[in-house]
């Protein structure tokens, strides 16, 4: 009695601490649509009805994109599975947590899990991450970061121990300006990202 | 990029090893307990983490979940769903088993039992004493009796008058209590008509859905 093929099946699991407080009310306020019994039964997650006929959903609703459910309402976090309707849970996700995050400032949200799975696999697809460490594991910023502080620590030896005797200060530091400036960049983004609480993704 | 599959836990995570290790680990403990254990099988639409299998007992489907915090509730509900989709295909009774390195709490344990679903926490132990411990406990579910029941043909008649009686009585209001006095089946038996008639309805009739799950929450 099922109405999917569990194989076929991608979905994601959030959680979300956060101080005490009716974080299924800013849930709604987030996905600006209250609780909708039978949303949960667009969800291709393996479960839905048996959840459903227990009477255990807090809340669950459906865009055009996605469907968001929560089962359980512990005290200090919200725990929610997520599923795409048209592909992109990746999408869903990031939505569904910035506009939570937004929306449940008041609690002092904080990220602690967002996992994309199937149910085949002993590990996560991927998996959503927030802050410097996870930015830090990003390939492409660390491509980014690197070269600039490697040019300029090798411009401050150089200057310190006098081996730079030949082109004035002022042009090797323009020499190695590229190379810098996109360091800069880097750490830029990496402040703006970590400000708006954006997900990086692993994986 | 990060390989998820293969990648290691590092030395100070509180789960140091891979839920692949957990489950190889898990069925061999049970093998040399002498249980009958079968790592991912694939049954059906299916492909749950273990099935032990006992003559004449229930057989038990058992997921395995590496978590850290707070167990979430999806493994629950993923576990369950097998257990009722095995049991459709087996005739047989099917303990649903969640296994999980996560921390146990109140609601989570509420919303297993709920659900029938026996939870097993392995959280803060190695994958030596994990193993040991979640065979421990699967041999205890293992010997539980089930109650399986013969099927009469005439049943399939008797459960779509039920379904048609308990969509009458939830649409004038009456409690899962009066309803299952009136159809004198137990809670268990009174969810498993519903789910049948949420199945037959969002096959013919979704545009009732909502109402019909919205007097079944108010009934609670």
């Amino acid at each position: 009695m099922s109405f999917f093929t569990y194989s076929q099946v991608v979905y994601a699991l959030i959680s979300i601490d956060h101080d005490p407080g009716d974080a299924i009310g800013c849930l709604e306020t987030a996905t600006g649509m209250p609780h909708s019994p039978s949303a949960i039964l667009k969800s291709a997650f393996p479960g839905q009805l048996e959840l459903a006929a227990t009477g255990t959903v807090l809340y669950s609703a459906a865009n055009a994109s996605w469907v968001v459910f929560s089962a359980a309402s512990l005290h200090t976090q919200l725990q929610l599975v997520v599923s795409s309707t048209h592909g992109n849970v990746k999408q869903a996700c990031e939505d569904i947590w910035r506009s939570f995050r937004s929306a449940a400032k008041a609690l002092s949200p904080k990220l602690v899990r967002m996992e994309i799975l199937d149910p085949a696999s002993t590990a996560p697809l991927a998996k959503g991450e927030i802050g410097v460490s996870a930015v830090m594991k990003r390939t492409d910023f660390i491509l980014a970061l690197w070269p600039g502080v490697v040019t300029a620590l090798l411009i401050s030896i150089g200057q310190l121990v006098g081996f730079l005797r030949g082109p004035s200060t002022g042009e090797v530091w323009l020499a190695g300006s590229p190379a810098i400036v996109v360091t800069l960049v880097a750490i830029g983004l990496l402040i703006r990202e970590n400000l708006r609480g954006e997900v990086t993704w692993l994986g | 990029m990060v390989r998820l599959d293969t990648e290691r836990p590092s030395l100070d995570d509180p789960v140091p090893y891979r839920e692949l290790e957990l489950l190889q680990a898990i069925t061999h403990e049970a093998h040399e307990k002498g249980l009958a254990a079968d790592i991912q099988p694939a049954i059906g639409p299916m492909r749950p983490d273990l099935i032990v299998r006992r003559a004449q007992r229930p057989a038990l489907v058992i997921e395995v979940k590496r978590e850290q915090g707070t167990i979430h509730f999806a493994g629950l509900s993923q576990v369950t769903a097998y257990g009722k989709t095995l049991e459709a295909l087996s005739g047989g009774p099917i303990y649903p088993v969640l296994i999980s390195t996560g921390e146990s709490s109140d609601e989570i344990e509420s919303l297993a039992e709920t659900l029938g679903v026996s939870l097993v926490s392995v959280h803060g132990l190695d994958l030596e004493h994990a193993a040991e411990e979640s065979v421990r406990r699967l041999a205890e579910l293992a010997e539980l009796q089930g109650h399986e029941r013969a099927v009469s043909p005439d049943e399939g008649q008797a459960t779509a008058s039920a379904i048609e009686v308990l969509r009458n009585q939830l649409a004038h209001g009456a409690s899962r209590g009066q309803i299952s006095t009136e159809l004198d089946v137990e809670p268990d038996e009174l969810r498993n008509l519903y789910m049948t008639l949420l199945t037959k309805l969002e096959a013919t009739e979704p545009d009732r859905l909502d109402a019909i799950m919205r007097a079944w929450e108010r009934t609670d």
